[in-house]
């Protein structure tokens, strides 16, 4: 049986540290790309479709996805799988890029903004909408990365053998160096390095799972034998309200994340969109056919022999993975976790810096900040923040698991309205945002603890209420300026006009 | 109840929807005149003369 620890697997480290090696030479070589703050937060906004379609997946896939997600399935079954990947699907692969990735690619380039919170800014007139956001997505985005880190280095200390806080601090310098270098340009690209290899990481298991059982479908046999609700809707959940809160929250928080709302910033051309929706759809079908063998074939496998489900794909990848499964899988949890974490870095470092420094503390004290020293800021506060999370990792308090347990829920519920909806309701006032905000962030964080999600995952009351204050407050607070309405709604603004 | 290798019909179903599903209508999608017209009316939005940053 797995320990928390095993011997180290040379093999296996030989591959990732080859891994880690090429993502850093990479990042090295395209620093040349970044040339100021607005070239390291959104690429120059000329990054194309096919590295916008692997950054998005892989962004919105984190260790989860190969750790967490066949755990939650292998107890949850195939039809909250299945659920869960109509909501990745159709919500996040297709009606997210139509509904706001066309429009936001467009009007982030009118407003100038290279992240959530100046969009918002400019959008809503406020510098206090500014401020809030940026604060909620740091808060979040920190404590959310150090639980990405964590999944890395237990992953490596149970596979590879790497004890959990040199795993950390490995994974750490190589984040460092081709984020600190390349900004989001360089991390676009590795990403889809990374977006292969969870693929590849995933279907690896899947061969594995299939080959100890015999089968694809005596791994599905297997599965259903061991529990025969995992072939059933809504199956162990037995509950309609948690099996759909819970299986769908994923697709609808997607809207209101700032990691992945960012990606469409960058965007080379709105009219690729339909590429990136194309790709990201057959992505995310390769994942979720091979991740449901996984799961319901690993169910039957390990039945009754582990403690805790999270061990459930490392223990199929040491036990019944050869060395190239077993490479394989190692390289894929590095992979899940690092574009998640690059992402999460990139969205609350720009919050930091470009938010609340530059844009917030700096411009209201009419000290402009010269192209040179924007880049220089954005790579020490990325630093900084990428420093915080390695000490969590391997400090860390009570404090953090729960903030990265309510991040996903809470910043959908807070930005999904002003953001998504804002993006075609003329109305939105600042008013109505703020409110938005504000009571979205503060009924999902109450429903987290007071426990909530017992019934209902606590992102769902969040959202009612800040759609709801949303549109009633904007009824009766003074309308947005006609500038910002035209720069926003009417395709024939330009610049120059204003 | 009809099953199949322990998937009952409504999971069949969910899944079938999921996978192939989602794809095909993206690709029936993509190739409809309303997506032409979409991607035109936002190519109208911005041109060279706007510069950013």
């Amino acid at each position: 049986m797995l320990t928390d620890t095993a011997d180290i697997n040379w093999g296996s480290v030989s591959v990732m540290v080859a891994y880690l090696i090429l993502l850093a030479v990479i990042g090295w070589f395209l620093k040349n790309r970044v040339k100021s703050g607005n070239d390291f937060w959104s690429g120059g906004r000329n990054v194309g479709p096919v590295a916008t379609a692997f950054s998005f997946c892989a962004a919105y896939y984190s260790t989860a996805a190969v750790i967490g997600g066949p755990a939650i399935y292998a107890q949850y079954g195939a039809g909250y799988e299945a659920v869960e990947h109509i909501g990745n699907q159709f919500v996040s692969c297709f009606l997210m890029l139509i509904i706001l990735g066309m429009k936001m690619r467009v009007v982030s380039e009118r407003t100038g903004s290279v992240s959530l919170p100046g969009y918002l800014a400019v959008r809503y007139e406020s510098n206090a909408i500014r401020m809030i956001s940026a604060v909620i997505i740091a808060v979040m985005m920190i404590p959310y990365g150090v639980s990405c880190f964590k999944g890395i280095g237990t992953a490596m200390a149970v596979v590879a053998g790497i004890p959990y806080n040199i795993s950390i601090i490995i994974i750490a310098v190589v984040a460092l160096i081709y984020m600190v270098t390349s900004g989001y340009f360089g991390t676009a690209m590795i990403d889809v390095i990374h977006g292969f290899f969870i693929m590849f990481g995933i279907i690896a298991l899947g061969i594995a799972v299939i080959s100890a059982s015999g089968g694809i479908t005596q791994a599905l046999d297997l599965g259903t034998s061991a529990e025969p609700l995992l072939g059933d809707i809504p199956g162990p959940l037995d509950s309609w309200p948690l099996f759909l809160s819970f299986s769908l929250i994923w697709a609808f928080t997607g809207f209101g994340q700032p990691h992945l709302v960012t990606k469409f910033f960058a965007l080379k051309d709105s009219k690729t969109i339909s590429i990136v929706a194309i790709i990201s759809m057959i992505w995310c079908s390769v994942f979720a056919v091979f991740c449901t063998i996984t799961s319901i074939g690993g169910r039957g496998l390990f039945d009754g022999r582990l403690s805790d489900w999270d061990m459930l794909t490392p223990a199929i990848a040491y036990i019944h993975g050869n060395f190239l499964i077993q490479a394989l899988f190692l390289c894929s949890v590095v992979a899940a976790g690092l574009s998640t974490v690059a992402s999460l870095v990139l969205s609350a470092a720009s919050a930091i810096a470009k938010d609340l420094v530059e844009d917030g503390y700096m411009a209201a004290r009419n000290k402009p900040v010269s192209n040179k020293s924007t880049a220089a800021l954005s790579r020490i506060v990325t630093s900084i923040v990428i420093l915080i999370m390695v000490i969590l990792s391997i400090n860390p308090w009570d404090m953090v698991w729960q903030l990265s347990a309510m991040a996903a829920g809470t910043m959908g519920a807070a930005f999904v309205a002003p953001l998504t909806i804002g993006l075609y309701y003329k109305k939105a006032t600042r008013a109505g945002a703020l409110a938005s905000v504000i009571s979205g962030a503060v009924i999902t964080i109450a429903g987290y603890l007071i426990g909530l999600n017992g019934a209902v995952h606590p992102f769902m009351p969040g959202l009612i209420v800040s759609v709801i204050l949303f549109f009633s407050v904007s009824k009766f607070t003074s309308k947005p300026s006609d500038e910002v309405i035209a720069m926003c709604f009417d395709k024939n603004w330009r610049k120059k006009t204003v | 109840m009809i099953t199949f290798h322990g998937f009952t019909l409504p999971a069949i179903i969910c899944w079938l929807v999921a996978f192939p599903g989602g794809l095909i209508t993206a690709l029936i999608f993509f190739n409809t005149r309303f997506w032409k017209n979409l991607n035109e009316y936002f190519s109208e939005w911005l041109d060279s003369d706007n510069e950013h940053f």
